[in-house]
């Protein structure tokens, strides 16, 4: 199967408000983990969590949280404005003679006004809620009108939404439906989505550690994340710089539990095995693996047997990282911040470490980077991700060079 | 792609979704649906009701090549909006806050029919049952999987009054032409989209032009559709048929077009925020199906 160019980057999250820092912060090592007082006026004592600060707040320190404004849609369209500015698509007249298509990635849109009309109701029961229940389709409307998209999906298959998104804009440019599409993900902090994560036991009362042996649970994060996607000919023909390219991408389904993962991680291998068929490159020619790694006992532990059923005893001298214990679990947005990443680890031949871990886990025998960055030849990456439900998601990047060059 | 299967149901949204299963259906699934949320429980009482009255479809492939697509406007805000009552009064339930996801109904689907397949769920406004279509088509056609599950949900609730939305659900069982199963109900088209800001009535009119071989066929659409659609559909042959609202409305005019079995037809459906989609369908000589 034909691969696509990735020709422009943007990325929105606490640890840095364009790419190029959230690689720098990433590199960095540091995570932007920390206690919150409370989330839109209600007392939310959860354990550290990442917030992330708009331009126009003051602090992120969760007062910008204090209310029920609407704030996702301000993360897209500053994510998306980078891509597109990068691409050289930022101007309508580059956009002109293109068919734009919008793939949005998100579990919960734009819900902060919604919440608050609930909150409300509590108090006058007979008042009707203004805002829309499900402000998914909303965010994704709002992005086609302003780029005019002539294609529009909001893909919402919980935490593995990022990557259920490119796998669906990469089949979309291979059936010829659109020239250029932005695939985008989002989701913000709200006390609605971090009482549920404390009510599952899943949000960590301490700093999210993957892998780590200490491992508690997640950092619950909001973020936004932007790829513009496009075919190698197209890209090549504007004269636009190709960063990366897609170039398989596999889906599957536990079948197994609504909220805990299939214990032997075969649906998060069978999503890996997909992807990587779907690009045609073996396991071998896979140099890093970008895991979900979310830092739940579950969650990481059947991920490193999904790797191990996968790559076998190639696992052994295959580095993985993962970036939550940085930018915390972004939920919907997670995939394309760690396709960001991805891109820049194989521009700059660095991999940054798993922040938070400091003491590994047996039960997850994998060559975990870990204390600082690697410096690795990586061509070829594989993302995975999983979510409720059993969904799983898995792509495969690879660097701009020709992709024969991998196999 | 190739319509090998098709169920329907509108329900009261009173009524306890155990009444819509048969005696021996009732037995198996009563614990589970005791578990699960409406919009969870309505799609496993439609694919069950798909499963059953045509069991050679889950034989006919392994779970693991068997894709789950599922559609809906408005996704799981009734639980979401129970489970943050539960959280402001000081209890927030992880009973329900396990549900408050649009993609939850295929996890549960793939958890009782063991289906392993990729899974996707797409929250589009109207037209998210035809936009579930699509991606079906596309995970065929690019050998993703050998069969899909497509799924249209709605639950209604009181903050939705506005909607002509009711609890409801569409299930369809899609193949590939080239899949050796038994004999289809109907052949689709690709379906075919377009989004244009606010003016679904322009973004109708290009979807109904890159149709192919469709030019003549009887037009089967909403009464929402068809006022928004007016200008795109003058000089049409169409017909407005009675659906429940939402996602389920497209899929919905599917199972008009297999019933009559009036085909060729085109299934539209267009919504105020500028999305439209159509479909075209053609019923196969022998295909029969009772609704």
């Amino acid at each position: 199967m034909s691969g696509c160019a990735i020709t422009g980057l943007g990325a929105l999250c606490g640890v840095g408000d364009s790419a190029s820092a959230l690689f720098a912060g990433l590199l960095d090592g540091q995570t932007a983990a920390r206690h919150l007082p409370a989330l839109m006026g209600l007392p939310l004592d959860v354990g550290p969590l990442v917030a992330t600060k708009l331009p126009e707040e003051s602090a992120a320190d969760g007062e910008a949280l204090l209310s029920f404004q609407p704030r996702a849609g301000r993360f897209l369209q500053l994510t998306v404005e980078e891509a597109l500015g990068q691409a050289g698509l930022l101007e309508e007249a580059a956009r002109a003679s293109l068919r734009i298509g919008v793939c949005l990635a998100t579990t919960l849109g734009e819900k902060a006004p919604w919440l608050g009309g609930v909150a409300s109701l509590l108090e006058r029961p007979e008042q009707t809620i203004a805002a829309p229940p499900f402000g998914c389709s909303l965010l994704a409307e709002q992005l086609a009108t302003r780029f005019s998209a002539e294609r529009v999906r909001v893909v919402s298959t919980a935490c593995c939404s990022s990557n259920s998104a490119l796998a669906v804009s990469l089949h979309w440019l291979r059936r010829g439906l659109c020239d250029v599409v932005l695939c985008a993900g989002v989701d913000v902090l709200t006390p609605f989505v971090v009482s549920g994560f404390r009510s599952l036991r899943a949000q960590s009362p301490d700093v999210c550690r993957p892998f780590d042996r200490r491992r508690s649970g997640v950092n619950l994060g909001e973020a936004a994340a932007c790829v513009v996607l496009e075919p190698e000919a197209q890209a090549r023909a504007r004269g636009q710089k190709i960063l990366a390219k897609l170039v398989g991408a596999g889906l599957s389904q536990d079948a197994h539990h609504m909220t805990a993962p299939d214990p032997h991680g075969r649906g998060a291998a069978l999503a890996m095995a997909r992807a990587l068929a779907d690009a045609g490159v073996p396991a071998h020619a896979v140099d890093f693996v970008s895991s979900h790694g979310t830092g739940t006992p579950f969650n990481d532990q059947m991920e490193a047997r999904a790797l191990q059923l996968v790559f076998g005893d190639l696992v052994r001298h295959l580095p993985v990282n993962s970036i939550k214990g940085a930018v915390g679990h972004t939920l919907g947005a997670a995939g394309l911040l760690e396709a960001v990443m991805a891109v820049q680890v194989m521009a700059a031949q660095r991999i940054p470490a798993t922040v938070g871990l400091g003491e590994p886990d047996p039960a997850c025998a994998l060559d975990l980077v870990m204390g600082s960055p690697r410096v690795a030849e990586v061509r070829c990456v594989l993302s995975t991700a999983s979510g409720f439900g059993g969904e799983n998601a898995a792509v495969v990047f690879a660097s701009a060079a020709e992709r024969g060059e991998l196999l | 792609m190739v319509v090998r299967g098709y169920a329907r149901l509108a329900v009261d949204s009173s009524a306890p979704l155990v009444a819509y299963l048969s005696e021996e259906s009732a037995a198996s699934l009563r614990a589970p649906l005791l578990r699960m949320d409406r919009l969870c429980g309505l799609a496993v009482v439609v694919t069950n009701r798909l499963l059953t009255t045509q069991p050679e479809l889950r034989q006919e492939v392994s779970g693991d090549e068997v894709a789950i697509v599922v559609g809906s406007a408005h996704g799981c805000h009734k639980t979401d909006e129970e489970y943050f009552r539960s959280f402001l009064q000081g209890q927030p339930s992880p009973r329900l806050f396990a549900y408050t996801l649009p993609s939850s109904p295929g996890g549960e689907l793939s958890i009782l029919y063991r289906l392993r397949g990729p899974g996707l769920t797409v929250c589009m406004g109207q037209t998210s049952g035809l936009a579930a279509l699509a991606e079906a088509e596309l995970l065929l056609m690019t050998r993703q999987a050998a069969a899909c599950l497509v799924v249209a949900v709605e639950v209604a609730e009181p903050v939705l009054s506005a909607s002509p939305v009711q609890d409801a659900a569409v299930a369809l069982w899609l193949t590939r032409e080239d899949v050796p199963t038994q004999p289809g109900l109907a052949d689709l088209s690709p379906v075919a989209e377009s989004f244009v800001g606010g003016q679904g009535d322009r973004a109708l009119g290009r979807v109904l032009r890159s149709l192919t071989a469709a030019e003549d066929a009887r037009v089967l659409c909403d009464e929402g559709s068809a006022q928004l659609g007016a200008l795109a559909l003058h000089g049409r042959r169409r017909e407005v048929v009675a659906v429940p609202g939402g996602a389920v409305s497209g899929l919905w005019l599917l199972g008009s077009a297999l019933a009559d079995g009036e085909t060729p037809a085109v299934c539209v459906s267009v919504d105020a925020a500028g999305h439209a989609a159509a479909v075209r369908i053609e019923c196969r000589p022998s295909a029969c199906l009772r609704l």
